[in-house]
C-alpha cells in the first residue's frame, strides 16, 4: 500500500472501517484478572491497590466463558490480552496462559516489570506467551516518581525489558506515558531504549480517568503536544526505533507521520474485555457503564455479536460536547472510547481540538 | 455498503488482508493493550511413562536447552512452547525426575526430536526407573 497517494489511503481505510463495524471480529480480548497492584502509579488510569476490593477472577469462569471465541474467525488468532493490576501478582499466571494456548488462543500480557525477573520469564515463555508491554515513564528518578516512589521500579522495568527484548518469539513494545516534566527528556530515553536493543515503542498522553483524573499538570497543551508528534515523526524517520503515538487520538495533519495507518478505536468493533467482575466491555479503561453484559449472566458470544451498537455505530455522538460541528468528524469519530465518560455528553478531552489551538 | 451481505462483505476483509501485504490494517493494538501475538512459538506436548508399566509419571521436568520447561502432571501428560526460530533440524529434549520422593527415582532420559515430530503432534517420553 506504501505507493498509493494519501487521499486514496483515506478513502480505502473509510471502506476498511466501514466493513469492520459491520462484520466485528473479534480479535483482541483484554482479561482484567486482578486489580491487585504492586505500585500505586501517579498517573494510573485504573486506580489500583495493593490490596484490591474486589477478588481475583477464578480463570475457569474467564475460560469457560470465552473458550467458543477461539477459532471462531478461522485462522485469526484472538490475542488474550491479560491485565489488571499488575497481572505477575498472579501465581497461576503461567498456567492460565498456557491453557488459553492450548485452546488456541494467543495471549500476551501489559505490565509494569517489577516482578518480572528471569525465572518468571522463562516460566511465561514456556507457557507460550507471545506478547508483552512493559511501562517505562522516563530515566531512573523520573520513573520511579511515578511509579510511587518505589526504588526499583526503573532498575526492574529494564531488567524486564532486557529479558524481552533477547527473546524472539515475543512481540514486544515499550510504552511511556508523556506529561509536561516527562516531554523534555524524550530523546534521552530514545537513546537509551536503542542501546538496550528495543524495537518498539509507543507514546501515550494521560488521560484524565483514574488516579489521573485529579492531577491536570499531567496534561500537555497543544505546543506540548506538537512537540511530541514532532518527536515522534523524528524519529520515525530516523528508523533506529519503530516509535508510534498510541491510538487515543486522531492527530490531523500529523496521522500517517506518528504510525503506521490512521487513526481507528475497535472498541466493540474488534476488541472486548472481560472485566474482574465479569462485566463484559470493550477496552478496560472504558467508563464501565458502557459494559454490554456479564459473564455470569449472559451467554459472552452473543453479547459481543448482539450488542455493543454504540460502539460501532458512533452517529450519537456526532451532536455532543466538543464534536459538534468539528469538521474533522468524519476522520476522527467521537476519538476513543476511553474518553467519554458515561453521561455521553461529550468526549472528555480532545488531542486534536488541543493542537489546533482551541 | 449497507446492503452487502456478510459473504460479501468478508470477501472484502479478505481482499484487503491481501492488498496491504503487511496487513498494517489488521495488525492492531489497543490503547493500553500489548501488542497482538503473532505465533511464534510451536507446542510441544506428550506424555511421560514408565518403560515397564507404561504407567504415567508424575513431576519430571522435560526442558529444551533453551530454557523451555514444564513438569507433567498426575497423568503424565506435558505441554511447553518452544521459539520457532530455535527449531532447525532437531532438538534435544530432556527429562529429570526433579521428585524423587515420590513414585521412586527415574534416570535422566536425553532424546532428540525432529521438527516433523515436535510439530506433528503427540510425543512419548519413556524413562527408566532407576536401580
Amino acid at each position: 500500500m506504501g505507493g498509493l497517494s494519501e487521499s486514496v489511503k483515506r478513502v480505502l481505510h473509510s471502506v476498511f472501517k466501514e466493513n469492520e463495524r459491520k462484520l466485528h471480529p473479534l480479535n483482541y480480548l483484554f482479561w482484567e484478572c486482578t486489580q491487585r497492584c504492586n505500585l500505586a502509579c501517579l498517573h494510573c488510569g485504573s486506580d489500583c491497590k495493593a490490596s484490591a476490593r474486589v477478588p481475583d477472577m477464578q480463570f475457569e469462569d474467564f475460560f469457560n466463558a470465552v473458550k467458543p471465541l477461539a477459532g471462531r474467525y478461522g485462522k485469526e488468532r484472538v490475542t488474550v490480552v491479560i491485565t489488571g493490576g499488575e497481572p505477575l501478582l498472579r501465581r497461576d499466571l503461567a498456567e492460565c496462559g498456557r491453557r488459553l494456548a492450548e485452546a488456541g488462543f494467543g495471549w500476551g500480557i501489559v505490565t509494569n516489570g517489577y516482578a518480572y525477573d528471569e525465572p518468571r520469564h522463562r516460566e511465561l515463555l514456556s507457557a507460550g506467551m507471545g506478547a508483552v508491554t512493559v511501562s517505562l515513564d522516563g530515566m531512573e528518578e523520573m520513573h520511579n516518581r511515578f511509579r510511587g516512589g518505589r526504588e526499583r521500579s526503573f532498575a526492574n522495568a529494564v531488567r524486564a525489558i532486557d529479558l524481552i527484548a533477547s527473546s524472539p518469539q515475543l512481540n514486544y513494545d515499550v510504552v511511556t506515558c508523556v506529561h509536561k516534566q516527562s516531554l523534555g527528556a524524550l530523546s534521552e530515553l530514545r537513546a537509551f531504549l536503542t542501546e538496550h536493543r528495543v524495537k518498539a515503542w509507543r507514546l501515550f498522553t494521560i488521560a484524565p480517568i483514574g488516579r489521573a483524573a485529579h492531577n491536570d499538570s499531567l496534561q500537555l497543551d497543544g505546543q506540548e503536544l506538537k512537540r511530541m508528534m514532532d518527536f515522534i515523526a523524528e524519529t520515525r524517520e530516523e528508523g533506529r526505533i519503530d516509535l508510534k503515538f498510541s491510538c487515543e487520538a486522531y492527530t490531523g495533519d500529523y496521522e500517517l507521520k506518528v504510525r503506521d495507518w490512521f487513526f481507528f478505536c475497535r472498541a466493540g468493533v474488534n476488541i472486548a474485555s472481560v472485566l474482574i467482575d465479569g462485566s463484559i466491555c470493550a477496552c478496560p479503561n472504558i467508563d464501565r457503564s458502557f459494559a454490554q453484559g456479564n459473564i455470569y449472566t449472559d451467554d459472552f458470544m452473543d453479547v459481543w455479536e448482539n450488542r455493543f451498537q454504540e460502539m460501532r455505530d458512533r452517529a450519537w455522538m456526532r451532536n455532543l460536547g466538543m464534536c459538534v460541528g468539528c469538521k474533522a468528524w468524519k476522520r476522527c469519530e467521537g476519538g476513543a472510547m476511553h474518553l467519554w465518560n458515561g453521561e455521553r455528553d461529550g468526549i472528555m478531552e480532545c488531542l486534536y481540538r488541543r493542537m489546533c489551538g482551541r | 455498503m449497507k446492503t452487502l451481505s456478510r459473504k460479501l462483505r468478508s470477501m472484502l476483509r479478505a481482499a484487503f488482508g491481501l492488498f496491504s501485504l503487511t496487513s498494517v490494517a489488521f495488525v492492531m493494538q489497543a490503547c493500553y493493550g500489548s501488542p497482538q501475538d503473532v505465533g511464534l512459538s510451536v507446542r510441544l506436548h506428550g506424555t511421560v511413562v514408565d518403560r515397564e508399566t507404561q504407567e504415567p509419571i508424575k513431576g519430571i521436568k522435560v526442558s529444551t536447552p533453551f530454557e523451555a520447561y514444564s513438569y507433567s502432571d498426575s497423568l503424565g501428560n506435558v505441554s511447553l512452547f518452544i521459539p520457532e526460530e530455535e527449531l532447525l533440524d532437531s532438538l534435544r529434549i530432556s527429562c529429570e525426575d526433579v521428585d524423587s520422593t515420590d513414585g521412586g527415582y527415574y534416570n535422566r532420559l536425553d532424546t532428540l526430536l525432529s521438527y516433523q515430530e515436535i510439530e506433528g503432534g503427540h510425543v512419548s517420553f519413556v524413562m527408566d526407573k532407576a536401580k
